[in-house]
């Protein structure tokens, strides 16, 4: 696995005016279509294409942000998101993403993180120079 | 070892509490009311059962990259067709490693069944189509002989074709508790099913839009009479004296499956075929193969993001080789316990994220699927019956 690093990439191509993916820096990342970010963040594609294991962080799906993350920039209804990761948990075949508590929070999981994706709005990772 | 199920699932929540690395806790609370008239099933003696209850807690801990650790405890009562009791759903290692942009893996322990669409699903509210699943294929007196085994589970996940495929090649031995054998005879103080072996092979394809699957599966249960005295089975095919002696029923079952969505509307069709061949139990050498099917029809409109409503046609065949039930008649049963056709609608509404309301109605002739299967009464049991459920269910993930 490529060794830790503390920046993160901007992943523009795919989102929305709204939000923006983010990822940790050493992860691979090329423009993702919409079908695959569906992939990762209902938890059905686990490995990079250099085969570190992908870690999906959001925001508590109750929250605004995350519905609206969901419907503009995955294209998908949250409850359906929500019945991908219901069905993985409870079959065991896969875990959900982690859910953290607060943008900030979400900024700190994925630079950490080696493999980590995640979405910020688009201010706050233009704010934080996450270019 | 029920008693190292649960420590395992104890020392598998103390270390997701105090590791550092990943891990994730879930649980599922739901309690729900069935109504019956016309039949004993779930109800009993009774018209209504409150004793639709279900609890379940799941933990997973990523160890490292490659390795996690992942259970589930389930406390469940489902009327007369589950006794309330506590079991580890699953409870397994897994080790998963990247191959292309895909992924191969292995589970051992105690793993989920993947036989259509629902059966790995099928205990959670959130993850089901409804309070009852289509009984021709996930029959809830059968449900042991589905669920898990204690084995191994050797999965694949791969992209193609615009899509994901994903396999799993499992084998082990089953989990049967006493309600195989009470639904299936109506006591257990005669004798026990225990499982021999399960063997499945599993294929589901997803895009967006489409999901197709294919399940095929072997298993074998045995009996093992308790007492010199076996109640009066006859098995539904033998006017033979039954014989106080032990047997086994072996099952050969295929699955196919597929749904598609179109904009709100959502189409869903499954359809079982299998032969289940019964040998020993009423003579030494005894044994008769009887072919069975089962299919159901599931459309359903996404009226909104809180909201859907359905209409299924579930149909069921005991016996092909007596698909009318006619041949009931020589053990003194009705034809109708040979088949069931099964109209239902409902609904399932999203209240808020966390809680979840389902409702339903089923309209039904025949009683293949009800319980006890070998021990049908006739007198309590119509030919056409009715069944209502509601179920309020809440989700917590940490």
């Amino acid at each position: 696995m490529r060794r830790a690093t503390t920046w993160m990439w901007l992943i523009m191509a795919s989102c929305s005016a709204e939000a923006a993916i983010i990822s940790f820096d050493s992860v691979d990342t090329e423009a993702l279509s919409v079908p695959e970010l569906r992939l990762i963040f209902s938890r059905q594609k686990l490995f990079w294409p250099d085969g570190t294991p992908i870690r999906v962080f959001v925001l508590p799906p109750d929250s605004a942000f995350h519905k609206r993350f969901c419907t503009e920039t995955l294209e998908l209804l949250p409850y359906v998101l929500q019945r991908n990761w219901d069905r993985q948990v409870s079959s065991g075949t896969a875990d959900r993403p982690q859910i953290v508590s607060t943008i900030a929070e979400m900024e700190v999981k994925v630079r950490e993180t080696p493999g980590a994706i995640g979405y910020l709005p688009d201010e706050v990772a233009a704010r934080d120079e996450f270019k | 070892m029920k008693k190292v199920v649960y420590l395992l699932f104890c020392q598998l929540l103390i270390c997701a509490e105090t590791s550092a690395g990943e891990v994730q806790l879930n649980a599922y609370l739901s309690q729900g009311a069935v109504m019956v008239e016309g039949s004993e099933f779930f109800t009993g003696d009774d018209d209504s059962s409150l004793k639709l209850s279900e609890a379940t807690l799941t933990a997973s801990w990523r160890a490292l990259d490659a390795l996690r650790f992942a259970g589930a405890l389930g406390v469940r009562q489902r009327g007369n067709l589950t006794e309330e009791h506590i079991q580890a759903d699953y409870l397994f290692a897994e080790l998963m490693f990247p191959v292309a942009e895909g992924a191969i893996g292995v589970r051992l322990g105690r793993v989920k069944n993947e036989v259509g669409f629902y059966s790995s699903t099928r205990d959670v509210p959130f993850s089901r189509p409804g309070i009852f699943l289509p009984q021709s294929i996930y029959a809830d007196y059968y449900r042991d002989a589905q669920l898990h085994i204690n084995g191994g589970d050797v999965v694949g996940r791969h992209f193609v074709l615009d899509g994901q495929l994903e396999w799993h090649l499992s084998g082990g031995q089953l989990h049967v508790t006493e309600d195989l054998t009470q639904n299936s005879l109506g006591t257990t103080a005669a004798g026990q099913f225990d499982s021999d072996y399960f063997y499945a092979f599993d294929l589901d394809f997803r895009t967006d839009n489409l999901r197709l699957g294919a399940s095929l599966y072997q298993s074998r249960l045995g009996y093992n009479p308790k007492s010199a005295v076996m109640p009066e089975l006859a098995m539904g095919i033998s006017v033979d004296t039954p014989q106080n002696l032990p047997g086994n029923i072996e099952l050969f079952n295929y699955v196919l499956s597929a749904q598609y969505r179109w904009q709100q509307f959502e189409l869903t069709a499954e359809y079982l075929r299998g032969v289940r061949t019964l040998s020993g139990m009423m003579a030494k050498d005894w044994e008769i193969e009887e072919p069975n099917r089962g299919f159901y029809i599931d459309s359903r409109w996404l009226v909104n993001d809180a909201l859907d409503l359905f209409v299924r046609y579930d149909d069921a065949v005991d016996n092909l080789s007596d698909p009318g039930g006619d041949g009931l008649a020589v053990i003194g049963n009705p034809d109708y316990f040979g088949y069931s056709r099964d109209w239902s609608t409902g609904l399932q509404w999203r209240i808020t994220p966390n809680w979840l309301l389902s409702a339903e109605y089923h309209h039904i002739e025949g009683a293949s699927w009800v319980p006890p299967i070998l021990t049908k009464d006739p007198l309590t049991q119509d030919k056409y019956w009715t069944l209502v459920a509601i179920q309020l269910a809440y989700r917590m993930q940490w």
